[in-house]
């Protein structure tokens, strides 16, 4: 299962790459254009949405969308 | 022959792996936080990782590590963002320009009203200036924690509890404190501004504000973040409220290698290295008759040293030291009120060792202080 997550900046995607890998999930850094907000930047992660939206909300990193898509990143 | 006792400036030389860093970084670095190719994500990472950096190093989180261009731009985006509101500021009597400016150019405009704490050699004392100048409208206390002049330490810990204490923010301008104390944000410090070229070794036009995130400041200009591009307004999150246009990649990588530098070194060691020789300065200063040295017994000191020479101007002596081939500060060092404070209207000469300076060049220096003196009294006894 892989999960799409839009982040409010690039410093909070790098983050949430940084709080997923310390946990053992695989993440990439994507930008996030076409967003209703304009560019910014996200992540691709190999895992369920539940449990990475469960890590990032307790390292308090803000999520503006988490989507999940199938296939892998 | 070049010896700088100007570190206090700028720390010159810089140490090998920041110099390693800026050429690395003009090699391999593109634009930060704008695209999503393969340039753009080393440059982004490494922009992230000087966060971490900086982020562990103060005590806070990297998403709350703010670039600027120096201290000054720093303390311009805490003090002129508090000031939205108006209200009171409290400062101290040995501040640099950096803070006396823009609190002035604010109470002119009538945005503030601000009042000066006079900073007493005994720590105790200090504090109970500045809480007696608290009022139910003061806002923050914005002051240094070391001078610029003299290099007199600050309670910064008591006066962090005292603005606690009171609800109002404290902004510290690190300048020369950073890199040398053991600054934390945890000591009380809401909003810490710090140059990133003088005790974090990085280059000219580093600097750095960071926050506990607790009292949100406006940005002082407005244009691309890399985010939310699409909303007229400046995003609301940090670091990009605060910065916008183009980061500094080059400075930014340097400031990395700068904190590491330091990080390895040990702040304690640099500073007892660099405090024994200005105990070597001082006690040569101490055998000129007449010579002035801007220690107080009671009061702590990073390590720099104000002095002045019998009969010769600070500009002047600091002039002729250059032409002996020593780098040394005279004059006010942009702190009119520090220099008021302590009783030096037309200035002091400020030697400033850094990690590279040693015994052997204070020893030269003494000399040349030595050959100046005599050639004075010289010319006077003409």
């Amino acid at each position: 299962m892989v999960c799409r997550v839009v982040l409010p900046s690039e410093t909070y995607a790098h983050k949430a790459h940084r709080v997923l890998a310390a946990n053992g999930l695989i993440s990439e850094i994507i930008r996030a254009s076409g967003s209703r907000e304009g560019c910014t930047f996200g992540l691709r992660v190999v895992g369920s949405c539940e449990a990475v939206s469960d890590l990032l909300g307790r390292a308090g990193i803000p999520v503006r969308r988490i989507t999940s898509e199938r296939g892998g990143p | 022959m070049t010896v700088n006792f100007d570190n206090a400036a700028t720390t010159y030389p810089k140490p090998p792996e920041v110099r390693l860093a800026v050429q690395k970084a003009l090699a391999r670095c593109g634009s930060a936080g704008r695209g999503g190719h393969p340039l753009a994500a080393y440059t982004s990472d490494l922009v992230y990782r000087t966060r971490e950096t900086a982020a562990a190093f103060f005590g806070t989180e990297p998403e709350h590590v703010v670039f600027t261009q120096n201290c000054t731009h720093a303390l311009n985006l805490a003090i002129q963002g508090l000031a939205r509101d108006g209200g009171h500021f409290i400062t101290s009597s040995i501040e640099h320009n950096s803070v006396i400016r823009p609190l002035y150019a604010l109470a002119k405009a009538g945005r503030i009203r601000y009042s000066i704490a006079r900073v007493s050699p005994s720590p105790e004392e200090t504090v109970r200036q500045f809480a007696a100048l608290l009022r139910p409208d003061t806002r923050a206390v914005v002051c240094t924690l070391a001078g610029n002049v003299t290099g007199q330490i600050l309670p910064w810990r008591e006066i962090g509890a005292l603005c606690r204490q009171h609800g109002i923010c404290f902004v510290a301008d690190g300048a020369q404190a950073c890199g040398i104390l053991p600054v934390k944000l945890s000591d009380g410090i809401d909003i810490l501004c710090c140059a990133g070229h003088k005790g974090l070794y990085g280059i000219t036009g580093t600097g750095m504000l960071l926050t506990n995130g607790r009292y949100p400041l406006p940005p002082l200009m407005q244009g691309g973040s890399g985010s939310l591009s699409n909303l007229p307004d400046m995003p609301g999150h940090l670091p990009d409220a605060l910065e916008c246009g183009t980061l500094g990649v080059i400075g930014i990588a340097s400031l990395d290698a700068g904190i590491r530098f330091v990080q390895h070194r040990g702040m304690a060691h640099l500073r007892r290295h660099e405090e024994a020789l200005c105990q070597k300065l001082i006690a040569y200063l101490n055998t000129v008759e007449g010579a002035r040295v801007y220690r107080t017994p009671g009061a702590d000191y990073v390590p720099l040293v104000s002095f002045n020479l019998p009969g010769i101007p600070s500009e002047e002596a600091a002039a002729r030291l250059g032409v002996l081939g020593y780098c040394l500060r005279a004059g006010l060092h942009c702190a009119p009120l520090a220099h008021r404070h302590l009783g030096t209207p037309d200035g002091t000469v400020r030697f400033a060792p850094s990690a590279f300076s040693d015994a052997a060049g204070v020893t030269g220096l003494c000399h040349a202080i030595g050959q100046l003196v005599q050639k004075e009294k010289s010319g006077s006894a003409e």
